[in-house]
């Protein structure tokens, strides 16, 4: 057995070899494996095709829309009048509730549960990873979402169905009071949000008057325990606080800094500040909290000095200026003395600890519960 | 049964024919050097080599550790291009043939490396029908018959459907032959196949092979260090010391009792043995007979 | 030995295939929004008819718009992962590796975490952005595992094992110091999550990249096969082990970084499902490349149908779902020592 002189040229050898290689991966077994897969694709995605394009004509046909910026830079197109608003997040629940557009909300998160009314809505899951399927068979005419809270991805999965999403960035208290008169105005409400912001501002002067001249009390704010993480600049949180009379010991560029224990003891805050409903859980918190080393370090710890505000300071809605009030109050008993007769009434080691508390739109010095 | 008969059958003589037969192998001053990166100064050399090898002809390479016996294996086989001179296969150098035609003519038996999945004895000889096999192909009927005759030669066809990590080394090693015999090869390399088997085991190995070549005509180059079954088996032995052919032919004229002894460094007695070949005693301590201290 | 033959093999493809077709019926069914089986075979008969018209608004908005997309990604998703894990096991020689072990999903990671931080607003730039830094850690963890001009199976896992690491910490540290709103989804995208919307054209351009891909994979199976028994036993067996190991290389990985990139970091299929259809259908590549494929859009699809109706309407992250699945099957997998 001789060998022909030509194979003795690798390079031709590769080629043809691949080529060969090529030539029956394609045309044998190969492409009968996934010939079904070709076969019936495309006749399902081409008839998908058309029921989009059909669906996207139907939304495009209905009646007047409005062009709007959002607060994120983008433009909208709103369908006017707006009957059915799907909420992304409790901020926005609450807002549009005090605006009275309460009763045109078809879908809000499992979170959204002030007023109580919105807890008996249809939820559509979470903030983070809500139900796009759900939302859609809500048929809404507009979903409100933040940047806050909700994803990118979620809003532009709504926006390829054809779903208006109009997004709101409060990162003032100011910014809370335009975001939502811009909501009032897109909803056909604009009355109800001037007289509402109106009031609030209103509210707000008041404590700014009261405030006057007083220095501002350090604060620490909580917004987490493990990891340990409080409110940086630009934030609502950051600008509710000053407005409160407490100013951060946090300077942070970031929204939502880590921070550590030892930054926090060379700081030396007057007060720390949890924002918390559940009056057992922070009771929890707070005992474990002065048993941890290090915490014992900081005076505000050893004298006790901790303010529990309702969840209103945590969300940008008009229930903010509530907890600007509860945090003021707190901080500053003596300029609000009038309003603090509750104060003496407290047992004695619960002075120290300041629960202004709960769901009442006026606050009570009075927690449930019992002292620590 | 097979087995048997082989371990008492006579040894057949060196093949002698009435017209010299086909050359297949030609190794015509091959050399080599490794080094650990290029342009350092290589860490072993291989010198010049040249031996030649026919058709049903039964060579083994010999030589201690790190003489460069496997790597005059892999420059037959065309794993590696030698340095200088040539390595051929009828005619052509194999380290220019492509991978797939050169495993069409030359099988290579090594110590195989751990099977990471499992596979049957059967499959595994299956996969020395791949050189003939194209690009995406299925075995044909003719693949499996030629995966049985393998089996079927190496006294194997009851471990096909054995796992491969389940059978004895002896087994194994038989497997493994008979992959390389599914490649239908001409020239059949060995690198030390005795070394993990028992005696029984190695005889049987080594009758085989010397069946295959002359039964079959394969050429078979077996690369070794075991003295005394080279002597046995071979029809011609390369020694190797250091990096340098020493000698080349029929094992009668290679075992030279000082010529081994400076080779392998241990005492040695050289006998002749039945059918021309020679005996290899080794001696256990050396006997101080010239110089006794008392 | 069963011999393997074509017809086994495609035997075995149509059987996986009819399962996928039940397990993508039932998916289309289920969700948080529900539909009777009645009211989905005859919407899905006027559908592939070609009367679009007759459909239900909802049907067209839930089914076509929201459902069927997303259950495709998760078919080509699954199917590529799969193949990949099957690719790489063969190319490291170690039945532990997942397409993941070379750093590839992480370079994507960061990838999508850049685009993020610059461009949130623009929804492709995610899959863009994740899949050039795919790209970046193929080439990049290439050069690293050569040895003397070839891909070395040892050196390559600990050149991929060290990029994966060097990238995980740079997420990471992006992640605390950055800490801003854009990256709240990222947490979802680092386990695998297909609820991200995609446009139809990036759905053709990953089914043909996948066959592609997928297909070059194919060709090698058989030299795959002997590969396993030892690469110098291969290469004396007449397999071109340079060429067939960056094939497998470069298919295998694009294969993951086409699935990272849209779908983040779904874990356990790629190392999982290859074994399982190797404990169905044995080691023989030719026939373990189409069946992980098919096995593998099988379990992404339920585990996705799983991850949308567990707590509806609130959607778990379908990485969540396989690693629940996934870490009893391979201690399964380990007891019965096949892994």
């Amino acid at each position: 057995m001789t060998l022909p002189n030509h194979l003795s040229f690798r390079g031709a050898i590769f080629i043809k070899d691949t080529a060969r290689r090529i030539y029956l991966a394609l045309t044998r077994a190969f492409l009968v494996r996934w010939l079904f897969v070709l076969a019936i694709a495309p006749l399902v995605l081409s008839g998908a095709a058309r029921a989009q394009s059909m669906s996207r004509e139907n939304l495009a046909s209905s009646p007047s829309r409005i062009e709007v910026k959002d607060e994120t830079g983008r433009i909208v197109q709103i369908p006017q009048p707006v009957r059915r608003i799907v909420s992304l997040a409790p901020s926005v629940t609450e807002t549009l509730f005090a605006l009275g557009a309460g009763d045109r909300i078809v879908g809000d998160t499992n979170f959204c549960d002030y007023p109580p009314e919105a807890k008996q809505k249809t939820h559509i899951g979470g903030p983070v990873s809500p139900s796009i399927e759900a939302i859609a068979a809500l048929h809404p005419d507009l979903v409100v979402a933040t940047r806050e809270i909700n994803r990118p991805e979620s809003v532009h999965a709504l926006e390829q169905l054809g779903i208006a999403v109009y997004a709101t960035d409060p990162q003032t208290v100011e910014q809370v009071f335009t975001s939502t008169e811009r909501l009032g105005d897109l909803l056909g409400a604009a009355d109800a949000g001037r007289m509402l912001t109106a009031n609030l501002r209103r509210r707000l002067s008041e404590i700014d008057r009261r405030l006057a001249g007083l220095p501002a009390k350090n604060v620490l704010m909580i917004v987490w325990l493990d990891p340990l993480m409080s409110v940086g600049r630009n934030t609502f949180l950051d600008d509710a606080l000053r407005r409160a009379g407490a100013h951060s010991v946090i300077d942070s560029p970031q929204s939502w800094p880590t921070i550590d224990l030892e930054q926090v003891v060379r700081l030396q805050p007057d007060y720390l500040i949890i924002s918390n409903d559940n009056a057992r859980q922070v009771q929890r918190e707070l005992t474990e909290l002065q048993e941890r080393p290090g915490w014992r370090q900081l005076e505000a710890v050893r004298k006790r000095r901790f303010v529990v505000l309702s969840e209103a300071m945590s969300h940008p809605s008009p229930r903010l200026v509530d907890g600007i009030e509860q945090l003021a109050r707190a901080l500053y008993p003596d300029a609000f003395a009038a309003d603090a007769a509750f104060l003496g009434a407290l047992p004695r080691n619960c002075r120290d600890i300041i629960m202004a508390h709960v769901s009442q739109p006026f606050f009570s010095l009075l927690q449930p519960g019992g002292c620590l | 049964m097979s087995e048997t008969t082989s371990l008492t059958e006579a040894r057949p003589a060196p093949s002698t024919q009435h017209h010299p037969p086909h050359l297949r192998i030609n190794v015509e001053q091959a050399s080599y050097a490794y080094s650990a990166r290029k342009k350092a100064a290589p860490l072993f050399t291989l010198e010049a080599t040249t031996f030649q090898a026919r058709e049903r002809e039964f060579v083994a390479i010999l030589g201690p550790n790190a003489s460069g016996k496997s790597t005059l294996l892999r420059l037959i086989a065309g794993a590696i291009a030698p340095l200088s001179g040539r390595v051929e296969l009828d005619g052509f150098e194999t380290c220019h043939l492509d991978a797939r035609t050169r495993a069409q003519r030359i099988a290579l038996v090594q110590q195989e490396s751990p099977l990471i999945f499992p596979i049957r004895a059967g499959d595994y000889v299956l996969q020395g029908r791949h050189p003939h096999g194209r690009s995406l192909w299925f075995e044909k009927d003719e693949d499996f018959a030629i995966a049985e005759n393998a089996l079927a030669q190496v006294g194997a066809e009851h471990l096909r459907d054995r796992w491969m990590h389940e059978i004895s080394g002896g087994e194994k090693q038989r497997v493994v032959l008979a992959r390389a015999l599914a490649q239908r090869p001409l020239v059949l390399l060995l690198d030390e196949p005795t070394l993990h088997l028992d005696i029984r085991a190695q005889i049987d190995l080594l009758c085989r092979l010397r069946r295959l070549a002359d039964e079959h005509r394969y050429t078979v180059i077996e690369v070794t260090h075991d003295l005394g079954l080279a002597a046995e088996f071979a029809d011609q032995v390369v020694l190797l010391h250091r990096g340098k052919c020493l000698r080349v032919g029929p094992p009668a004229a290679v075992y030279q009792r000082e010529l081994l002894e400076q080779v392998f460094e241990v005492p040695l007695e050289i006998e002749a043995g039945p059918a021309g070949r020679p005996r290899v005693i080794v001696q256990g301590r050396r006997q101080e007979t010239v110089h006794p201290q008392g | 030995m069963k011999p393997l033959t074509l017809r086994r093999v495609l035997w075995s493809c149509a059987l996986l295939a009819a399962v996928l077709l039940g397990i993508v019926l039932l998916a289309l069914r289920l969700g948080a929004v529900p539909f009777s089986f009645a009211d989905l075979g005859q919407n899905l008969w006027w559908l592939v008819s070609g009367q679009p018209g007759k459909i239900s608004t909802d049907f067209r908005l839930i089914m076509v718009d929201i459902r069927l997309p997303r259950i495709l990604l998760g078919i080509v998703v699954g199917a590529a992962l799969s193949v990949a894990g099957a690719g790489f096991q063969a190319l490291l020689r170690n039945p532990l590796a997942d397409p993941y072990v070379l750093g590839v999903s992480s370079g994507a990671a960061l990838g999508a975490i850049l685009a993020l931080l610059a461009a949130p607003a623009i929804p492709l730039m995610t899959p863009a952005a994740a899949f050039l830094g795919a790209a970046a850690t193929i080439a990049g963890v290439y050069f690293l595992g050569r040895r003397q001009g070839q891909l070395d199976s040892g050196t390559l896992l600990l050149a991929g094992i060290v990029m994966a690491s060097f990238l995980s910490a740079m997420i990471m540290f992006l992640m605390t110091t950055l800490a801003s709103r854009e990256l709240r989804g990222i947490s979802f995208w680092l386990m695998g999550d297909l609820s991200t919307s995609i446009p139809r054209g990036l759905l053709w351009i990953l089914v043909v990249g996948f066959l592609a891909a997928a297909g070059a994979i194919l060709t090698t199976a058989s030299d795959l096969n002997v590969l396993l028994a030892g690469e110098r036993e291969a290469m004396h067996l007449g397999v071109d082990v340079t060429r067939v190991k960056l094939v497998v290389y470069i298919s295998a990985s694009l294969l993951t970084g086409l699935a990272v990139s849209v779908s983040g970091a779904i874990g356990y299929v790629g190392l999982l499902v290859p074994h399982v259809m190797r404990m169905f259908f044995g080691s023989d590549y030719r026939l373990l490349i189409p069946t992980s494929a098919l096995g593998g859009a099988i379990a992404i699809v339920l585990a996705d149908t799983l991850a949308r109706t567990l707590i509806a309407p609130t959607e778990l992250p379908v990485g969540a779902m396989t690693a629940m699945a996934g870490a009893p099957v391979f201690i399964y997998l380990l007891r019965r020592r096949l892994a």
